[in-house]
């Protein structure tokens, strides 16, 4: 009888841990934040700085033209993106929302440059973005977005999420059409983003990007972006606040 | 029986050694039921809309003098103080750090006039003010600040804290000297600030904020901050972007 009731709990105790999704919280560094190839360095990767740019590599001003694994732009978005790439040719910061001390946005908010803090429990996990304090909640109560919320979009999007499996699935809609897929990359006001994000190793976190946008984008565009968790101890799991708009007070 | 009565002893063991051991969980979203007094909400306040402001009230701007329950200043910080009201009296943000898009900073920013998130883990517990997207976090791994983090001070500071029973006991310190304690009353760069935060009752957060200058303060101040949590029915408990650099942008 009191074998079987440890049995029972330990069954139990099984079925919870079964049912307990990953804790994502943490301090990341991104592996890869201009580059689109999963899982980090590979094993056996050359160590040391990496190599020089070449003359051949496009700039980020769009000067070179874009690459083949950029979005694939309808007509009306593509001259969007050569009107907003004569004016960064031209030094100007116009449409640069970073420069203006603005939110990224999603999905381009995701590369972290900077670094990322994950805090999440139950009900939500937020990534906070170190470049330009940029705060981004996914909701995983199971709510939706209300109608208000759908009217009135935002940088970070309105996300939510559930958990399958050990993969964090999250959706994103109500996204302002004033920012960028990557780069400098336009997108409507009928964008919307999916992401499958897991610990591809302890201490490694995926996120698998996919981009819907039926008026910008010829075909859905995919993404991964890979963080690496910051070790307590080293200095490096403290963010430190971007005040960003301190510079555009210098600059006054 | 013999074997329910030992399980549920054990269970009661276990369920007494949890509550003992695990602290409050203040995550959530929260408003302050009184973002701008110095008064600890009481249960028994009474009901509907605040009394009208009476014309002996004193002004934003300082032109009817300093009250009473302000922190008092040395000579050289009053001083300081009067100059900031001029450009105020004058209509000038030169010192406004919210009208320049800049973090509210420590203690001031506790105010949360617009709403206050408040994601918890073991490790760490983040308080984001919807006003400004500031980000404040206090490390509860026993961590001390770096020299580097002491000799870069941020508006937010840099936090500590520890549980003492159902309270969360805080020390704030690497404070900006050009934030202000509330209102414009400014401060030094000796300012540190003491919190002790508990649930006064469930969805009622209290923040017992103490501060110390020995440069700008003739004597410690004590102000008193209660939040009121969010309810997922009345749809209140999402906090919005708040972007303020969009301001900034159209401005110019």
């Amino acid at each position: 009888m009191r074998a079987a009731a440890l049995v029972l709990g330990l069954a139990i105790a099984a079925a919870l841990g079964a049912e307990t999704p990953p804790d994502f919280s943490g301090v990341y560094y991104p592996v890869n934040p201009f580059g689109r190839f999963a899982g980090g360095p590979k094993a056996g990767a050359p160590q040391g700085p990496p190599p020089k740019p070449t003359a051949s590599a496009p700039l980020a001003d769009g000067s070179t033209g874009r690459r083949p694994d950029e979005p694939s732009l309808t007509p009306e978005y593509l001259a969007k993106w050569q009107m907003i790439s004569k004016t960064l040719i031209a030094g100007s910061s116009q449409y640069d929302p970073i420069a203006r001390c603005l939110p990224p946005g999603m999905p381009a908010v995701m590369s972290m440059f900077y670094g990322m803090e994950v805090m999440q429990n139950k009900d939500k996990i937020t990534f906070f973005s170190e470049l330009n304090d940029a705060m981004r909640r996914v909701y995983l109560d199971g709510r939706k977005p209300s109608q208000k919320v759908l009217d009135d979009p935002t940088y970070a999007g309105y996300s939510t999420g559930h958990w399958e499996g050990d993969t964090l699935v999250v959706d994103t809609v109500a996204l302002r059409d004033d920012t960028f897929i990557e780069g400098f990359t336009p997108h409507s006001d009928a964008m919307t983003v999916k992401e499958r994000i897991r610990l591809t190793e302890p201490g490694l976190l995926e996120d698998r990007i996919t981009v819907t946008d039926p008026k910008a984008l010829t075909k859905a565009w995919e993404t991964v972006k890979t963080y690496r968790k910051a070790k307590p101890g080293t200095g490096t799991d403290e963010l430190r606040e971007f005040a960003c708009a301190e510079g555009i007070a210098d600059a006054k | 029986m013999k074997v329910n009565t030992i399980l549920l002893g054990m269970l009661a063991g276990v369920a007494a050694l949890h509550a003992q051991s695990t602290p409050p969980d203040f995550s959530g979203v929260y408003y302050p039921l009184n973002p701008f007094g110095r008064f600890a909400a009481t249960t028994s306040a009474p009901k509907g809309p605040p009394p009208r402001p009476t014309a002996s009230a004193p002004l934003s701007d300082g032109s009817r003098g300093r009250t009473p329950d302000e922190p008092s200043l040395t000579p050289e910080y009053l001083a300081k103080w009067q100059t900031i009201s001029k450009t105020r009296i004058a209509g000038s943000p030169e010192y406004d750090l919210t009208a320049k898009c800049l973090p509210p900073g420590m203690p001031a920013m506790m105010s949360m006039a617009y709403g206050m998130e408040v994601m918890q883990n073991k490790d760490k517990i983040t308080f984001f003010s919807e006003l400004n997207d500031a980000l404040r976090r206090v490390y509860l791994d026993g961590r001390k600040p770096s020299q580097k983090v002491l000799d870069d001070p941020t508006y937010a500071g840099y936090s500590m804290g520890h549980w003492e029973g159902d309270t969360l006991v805080v020390e704030t310190v690497a404070l900006r000297d050009n934030t202000f304690i509330e209102g414009f009353t400014p401060h030094s760069d000796q300012m540190t600030v003491h919190e002790r935060i508990r649930l006064l009752e469930p969805g009622l957060l209290e923040d017992r904020i103490t501060v110390t200058d020995p440069k700008a303060l003739t004597k410690s101040w004590e102000t008193v901050k209660t939040y009121r949590k969010a309810s997922r029915e009345k749809g209140t408990d999402e906090l919005r972007e708040f972007a303020c650099a969009e301001g900034l942008g159209e401005a110019k």
